[in-house]
């Protein structure tokens, strides 16, 4: 390698191995094991709570997971996105079609085991994302943005129109994930664990969480190795990042591509919570959610997303579930101010709360408590 | 070792002309000078080499190879490096993560292989790791790895700069004002690092400066621009000499021609 072949001053003393990052090392290898441990309440959490709980923690891991895929792409490598719930549908309905049942009623299916479908979903949205890199490998920024808006569109136009896939407006059920025939996601066969009686939802946690995990670590490592810097340089000076040899348009349809994995495997976790997807969840407005859930987590903070996205996603279920106890709380539907309007003016406020006073989102927020107390 | 040689170079923008039929050659193992007044083409001649823009005439070759074509990404992957004037660090990342991306072209750990912690992408971190903090050490940057680079004081920032380009282990290194806005104490460690960069890591530096003094001191061989034209090449004792020189930093007339005209037959003349 050419590092050995231009040595420094002969003279120059031999530094010693590391001194500075050793402790902090250390540190780090507490702060992970930490970490592992916390998960064990996590597993937990099915043996205490009821199916109509555990959805709300289901949808907000899955969300959690595209909201880490964007902020790789929004935060990282400082290009926007608005059309992240393309790919969080063409996950949902690739997997709901490639699992489907060929003779269900109405619309058609390919009948692939389940595993394999979801398999074909996460790749089928990587390459939606793929199949956009000549327009996400020349714009940077808000630009990106703007054009991104037209896959929503024409998402928008497919899901509704291609009916023997999609099920129109109508939707499409959404076969349950199985391994070997044991259902992930539905009750077959039957199992009980410490007297409780694992379901779909139960079962369905505990995928939801692995996944997290995976995405989590995932992202983690690209954002602190190689890519992670490349695309950080690229974000503040992409004729820096040129001169570094970094290629930055393939950089930047790369990342595109990577955070379109992450929608895609969202969509999919999102599809089997649903049991049923129809085209309304997958608007424009999803696209904002998301962003919303990363801006507020600290925009390029993993951990931040993971936050976010639980947040976002809990908020408004949360609240519905608690109208009847919330006296000032409407009816959903009935035209008062339900629990999805008082969110969605939650996330306003907070939104301008943060980029006004915290422009590092949730992240930086606990990373100064930490560092207070 | 390759030689970089820039060949009747022209770049306009609408009706300026950035660069006017400039050539010269930057030889091996040396620190060659580029200077001139403000707006005399020296940056866009450094942009013009680095790929970051396309000349509408003439051509840069780097050993046998024409350059003048790539872009930047791929000019850097031959081994040349560049440090930018006004500093293009990530403020927000530490000083070790500002270093370690330089060695891009140099790792080859991908999206894939990174996602999946392979062991190779630490080994790898691992060995490019201690290097940086070398190149780090040897510009003056002391222990400072862990610090977000934008916290530090000017002086070292431009240090990381450097230090930046030489991690890409180059074999050409463009410097741009590596000393400007230093005291002058300072500026003359970065020349003695200079200097250094050339006699201990035997690497070719392209240099723009405007403080004169440190060009004569540490200079091989200097090239004048003045409004895009070459009007001076030689050893810094004849640079100092020229006429055309002292009347473009000065400003009056080198005697009874303009001294536009000069410049141009002095070019012609030299380059044919």
């Amino acid at each position: 390698m050419s590092e050995t072949a231009t040595d420094l001053l002969p003279g120059e003393p031999k530094p010693a191995r590391r001194p500075v990052l050793n402790t902090s090392g250390r540190v780090e290898r507490l702060r992970k094991i930490a970490l592992w441990l916390s998960l064990l309440p996590l597993a937990a959490v099915p043996l205490y709570l009821d199916g109509s709980w555990l959805i709300i923690g289901i949808l907000g891991m899955a969300t959690a997971i595209g909201a880490i895929g964007l902020t790789l792409l929004v935060g990282t490598a400082g290009q926007l996105s608005l059309a992240h719930s393309f790919f969080v549908a063409v996950g949902a309905y690739a997997y709901a079609y490639a699992a489907g049942d060929p003779a269900g009623g109405g619309v058609e299916g390919l009948g692939l085991p389940s595993a394999l479908a979801a398999l074909i979903a996460i790749v089928a949205s990587g390459l939606a994302g793929l199949l956009f890199s000549p327009v996400s490998a020349r714009l940077k920024g808000v630009y990106l943005g703007v054009a991104s808006l037209a896959l929503v569109f024409i998402g928008d136009h497919v899901l509704k129109n291609a009916t023997p896939v999609t099920g129109g407006y109508n939707g499409r059920e959404v076969a349950p994930l199985s391994v070997g025939g044991f259902e992930l996601s539905g009750g077959s066969p039957d199992l009980w664990v410490l007297g409780v009686p694992y379901g779909g939802r139960e079962r369905l946690w505990y995928l939801a969480l692995a996944v997290l995990v995976l995405a989590v670590v995932a992202a983690s490592r690209i954002a602190r190795n190689r890519p992670g810097r490349a695309l950080q340089l690229m974000r503040d000076n992409p004729a820096a990042a040129g001169s570094m040899g970094v290629p930055v348009q393939r950089y930047k349809a790369a990342v595109f591509t990577y955070s379109s994995v992450f929608a895609g495997t969202a969509g999919v976790l999102t599809a089997l919570a649903f049991e049923f997807i129809v085209p309304q969840y997958f608007t424009l407005e999803l696209s904002i959610s998301y962003l919303t859930m990363t801006i507020i987590g600290g925009l390029g903070s993993v951990a931040g997303a993971v936050a976010g996205g639980l947040f976002v996603t809990a908020l408004p279920l949360l609240l519905e579930r608690f109208t009847g106890s919330l006296g000032f709380l409407a009816a959903p539907g009935s035209g008062g101010l339900d629990a999805a309007m008082l969110s969605r003016f939650a996330f306003g406020a907070l939104l301008v709360l943060v980029l006004i006073c915290e422009p590092g989102g949730l992240a930086v927020l606990s990373r100064r408590l930490r560092r207070r107390s | 070792m390759n030689v970089l040689r820039l060949q009747r170079i022209s770049l306009r923008f609408g009706g300026v002309r950035a660069l006017d039929d400039l050539s010269f050659t930057v030889e091996p193992g040396t620190v060659h000078a580029l200077i001139g007044p403000n707006g005399a083409g020296k940056s866009s001649c450094f942009n013009v080499i680095s790929g970051h823009y396309h000349p509408d005439d003439g051509s840069v070759s780097f050993g046998d190879e024409d350059i003048t074509q790539l872009s930047p990404h791929q000019i850097a992957r031959r081994g040349v490096g560049r440090a930018f004037q006004n500093i293009a660090l990530s403020a927000h990342e530490t000083v070790l993560d500002n270093l370690m991306v330089a060695r891009h072209r140099l790792t080859r750990s991908g999206f894939v292989a990174t996602s999946l912690g392979l062991p190779r992408v630490r080994h790898e971190e691992r060995r490019h790791r201690e290097r940086v903090m070398e190149i780090a050490r040897f510009v003056g940057l002391g222990e400072k790895f862990d610090r977000p680079a934008g916290a530090l004081a000017y002086g070292d920032r431009k240090r990381v700069e450097l230090a930046r380009a030489l991690s890409s282990e180059p074999e050409l290194l463009l410097l741009d004002e590596p000393a400007a806005g230093m005291p002058t104490h300072e500026k003359w460690e970065i020349a003695h690092l200079v200097v250094s960069v050339r006699d201990a890591l035997g690497i070719s530096v392209l240099l723009v400066e405007h403080d004169m003094p440190m060009v004569m001191a540490i200079a091989d061989r200097v090239t004048v621009l003045d409004f895009g034209r070459r009007i001076a090449d030689g050893t810094p004792t004849e640079v100092q000499r020229s006429p055309e020189v002292i009347a473009a930093y000065l400003g009056s007339s080198p005697g009874p021609e303009e001294p536009e005209n000069a410049a141009a037959r002095r070019t012609r003349s030299e380059t044919s």
